[in-house]
């Protein structure tokens, strides 16, 4: 854990806005809205739904609370960088040449405003090879999109389960 | 205490905001079609040749890809109009051969080639014995060639792309030229390819050229699909100037041993694929047109085959139906060629299977439903039918994740042809001191049923910390043949009252036995491979040794997978033993085949990201051999040169 970028975060000059309470409901809600945008499967997070005739799903948001709007943004956000997981998955060579299965857990960070660091296993598979390719999946991304200046936030960590089958 | 507290909350507040967890991401190392394969392969019964091994290859015959396989093997060489495969020594009439699911049923006279684009396979699946029961008319397997899809080909987030190739081949100055497009849209993905080959003579590696053994090949396969549906086409054209039987070498002055060849196939498919279902409905059109030189007299062959297969995965059950017919034409001067008749022939199968799990133990039961019936359009309007149930029975005990145990028994059912059971006329005119030979039909010829009993073992074990891995595999099996068809041939001299006679026969009883192992050893960019098969076959009725079994053969194969450098390199090497297994005190043809080491070396490379060259040397250093159950030697020393301009292909 980044400790000076936490206290960064929790300086009331970046934070003021948000109390404790409304941030730990705006992870659970922003949580549900990751996922439900992930299984959209492979429409991109940024293209219109269904119905929505060419309005973006952010200005749908935009009439209501500034908070859900904040949600809605930090949603897209993270949706937009799984989309970029995908285009960029790896497994070397060697590993699919051996075959190898398993599933390592990482974590990695975006810091204000587009700069990717501390990509770590935080569990392993088990297998140097695919712990790398898990790695490597993340280093390959060449441009990670700003952090929206209107979240606030200086940096955002992410965990994410790479599973090779 | 205080300070301690209000750290915490600190840390738990901050987490509680920053850190995400993103829904998980699946790398698979299947495509999308592929997870969508009802029946998923099983590895002890199916050799799978994959795109790697097929590109190495640089093949411009089936026979240059069934090399790599232990258990399959082509006879009646170097011409590749016939060549003849076999699987586990059952030769083409008593497996299924399919293309993409699309049954290649054309046996016609001396003509045994299977019509396959080779430019656009993805795999060549040999099945090695009759347990899967999605695969019907077939005594002990067979094999099928699986083509690629649109988005085999594409570059990951590509939309469109294009390939183009050209190879050389020195040993008969063949040419090769494949051109392709592929797109991909958010509904639609599609190709087209075009392949245009042309071979002089085939130079032998005793120093002869083989004459008539030139060919020109024009190819077009053309696949769109959308959604959950496919629809291909695949034409092709082969022209040439082969003999009448194309694995021999009469000499040119009998030109009424000569033709001039003209062979097409269209095969039209309409696929329908989902999660653990999969459906196919097809036509296949297949025509051989000869004209003999010396007369100019014209033989056509046809063969229409309308087909539909479907298979379904439920929970622990598998079930499916396959259904085909077989519509024959032939002409030869305004009438119909006798040893061909005009007749249609229908096979229906439909079969059940489930896994039962207990512990480590998995046991899959399993029963299939056959049926054919022939009929021919002639005035005598003969009509057969039967039907059987093949049952099968494999057991697979686990001792890890990685190795296990397993027994088999299942069963096979091939239905005689339609030139099985009704050929009349000649067969070879009168030679000097021998008369003619006239076909005879069998109307009582009998469908051919096989049990096949397996046992095996797999392992895997990695090592050095999962950098490499130790495979061993091996089995050894016994098919055993009730009314296995063959063709009794009597040949009589000008001395005898009568002309002689050719007629399928039934034999009661054929056993077929063998083994094969294979030890494989993958370390870093270095992968190793040693193979061996062996096959013996038993005419027990009349205690003979069944012609043209392939030799014992050991396969050394080595690689270098130079990722960083996108370049590949390898050995593939072939000893054959001497095969004298044969029938001296008969009128066989086939004679003993001496032993035999070939060596084959291949190395390709990319450059940019556009273009790749690869160099394939088959039969390095030129060895003077001859395969089994073949009249003739094999090639020269060839020398494979591939280009391939790449654009957002793979």
């Amino acid at each position: 854990m980044d400790r000076v970028s936490i206290l960064t975060r929790l300086n009331p000059a970046n934070y003021s806005k948000k109390s404790a309470m409304s941030s730990i409901k705006a992870r659970l809600v922003v949580q549900q809205k990751v996922k439900r945008v992930s299984k959209l499967g492979n429409r991109r997070a940024n293209e219109p739904a269904k119905g929505t005739k060419g309005k973006s799903r952010v200005n749908d948001h935009s009439k209501k609370t500034k908070e859900s709007g904040d949600d809605s943004i930090l949603s897209k956000y993270l949706s937009d960088i799984r989309e970029l997981i995908l285009d960029n998955k790896f497994k070397s060579p060697i590993a699919s040449r051996l075959n190898l299965k398993g599933t390592s857990i990482l974590s990695f960070k975006v810091k204000y405003p587009n700069r990717l660091k501390e990509v770590i296993i935080i569990k392993s598979s088990g297998k140097k090879l695919l712990d790398e390719s898990a790695i490597e999946t993340i280093r390959r991304i060449k441009e990670v999109p700003a952090i929206p200046t209107k979240l606030g936030l200086e940096e955002i960590t992410m965990t994410l389960e790479m599973v090779f089958e | 205490m205080r300070f301690f507290i209000i750290i915490t909350a600190i840390f738990t507040l901050s987490d509680a905001w920053g850190q995400f967890r993103l829904e998980k991401v699946v790398h698979s190392e299947t495509s999308n079609s592929e997870d969508a394969q009802v029946l998923e392969l099983d590895g002890d019964h199916v050799f799978s040749i994959g795109e790697s091994e097929l590109d190495n290859a640089a093949p411009s015959s089936v026979d240059d890809i069934l090399r790599q396989a232990p258990s399959a093997t082509t006879a009646r060489g170097p011409r590749n109009s016939s060549e003849s495969i076999r699987v586990r020594g059952l030769d083409t009439s008593k497996i299924f051969v399919a293309v993409d699911g699309v049954r290649q049923n054309f046996r016609g006279e001396h003509t045994s080639m299977i019509p396959v684009d080779l430019e656009n396979l993805k795999a060549v699946q040999i099945y090695e014995n009759s347990a899967d029961f999605s695969k019907g008319n077939s005594l002990g397997g067979g094999i099928q060639f699986v083509t690629k899809d649109p988005e085999d080909f594409l570059r990951k987030n590509k939309k469109v792309g294009g390939e183009f190739k050209f190879q050389s081949n020195s040993a008969n100055s063949g040419s090769t030229y494949n051109a392709k497009n592929v797109f991909k849209t958010s509904k639609y993905s599609g190709f087209i390819s075009l392949t245009s080959q042309q071979t002089g003579d085939i130079e032998l590696n005793n120093g002869e050229t083989l004459n008539n053994s030139s060919y020109e090949d024009f190819i077009g396969l053309i696949k769109l699909k959308s959604g959950n549906w496919t629809v291909s086409h695949e034409f092709f054209r082969r022209e040439d100037d082969n003999p009448l039987d194309p694995s021999l070498n009469p000499p040119d002055s009998i030109q009424s041993l000569m033709a001039d060849s003209l062979m097409e196939k269209n095969t039209t498919i309409l696929k329908h694929q989902i999660k653990g279902q999969t459906a196919n409905v097809y036509f296949n059109q297949f025509k051989t047109d000869k004209t003999e030189r010396e007369n100019k007299t014209r033989e056509i062959r046809e063969i229409d085959t309308v087909g539909v297969n479907f298979n379904k995965n439920f929970g622990l059950y598998r079930f499916g139906a396959e259904g085909f017919q077989d519509s024959l034409d032939s002409e030869k001067e305004g009438s119909e060629i006798t040893s061909y008749p005009k007749a249609k022939s229908v096979y229906l199968s439909s079969f059940i299977e489930r896994d039962i799990n207990y512990k480590s133990l998995k046991a899959t039961p399993g029963v299939r439903l056959n049926y054919y019936n022939l009929q021919t359009s002639g005035e005598d309007n003969a009509y057969r039918s039967a039907q059987d149930l093949s049952k099968k029975l494999k057991l697979k005990y686990s001792f890890s994740k990685e190795s296990y145990l397993y027994a088999s028994y299942s069963e096979g059912f091939n239905s005689p042809r339609v030139e099985q059971v009704y050929p009349s006329g000649e067969h070879s005119p009168a030679e000097w001191l021998a008369r003619a030979n006239n076909f005879i039909p069998n109307l009582d010829l009998e469908h051919e049923v096989s049990s096949n009993n397996e046992i095996g073992v797999s392992t895997k074990k990695y090592l050095f910390d999962y950098t490499g891995s130790l495979n061993f595999k091996a089995s050894i099996y016994e098919n055993k043949i009730d009314n296995y068809i063959k063709l009794e041939r009597i040949d009589r001299s000008i001395m005898d009252d009568e002309d002689g006679t050719s007629q399928f026969i039934n034999i009661p009883e054929v056993t077929l036995y063998g083994g094969e192992a294979e030890l494989g050893l993958n370390y870093d960019i270095y992968e190793w491979k040693v193979s061996y098969a062996q096959v013996r076959g038993k005419n027990e009725t009349e205690n003979l040794f069944l012609e043209d079994l392939p030799a014992d053969q050991y396969t050394y194969s080595f690689n270098v997978y130079l990722d960083k450098y996108r370049a590949q390199f390898g050995y593939f090497g072939i000893q054959a033993q001497e095969q004298n297994r044969t029938n001296p005190e008969t009128l066989q043809r086939t004679e003993k085949t001496p032993a035999y080491f070939i060596h084959n070396i291949y190395g390709k490379k990319d450059i940019g990201d556009n273009f790749e060259v690869g160099l394939r040397i088959d039969n390095l250093g030129n060895k003077e051999y001859r395969r089994h159950g073949s009249f003739l030697n094999e090639t020269r020393e060839d020398y494979k040169l591939t280009f391939k301009y790449k654009v957002n292909t793979l």
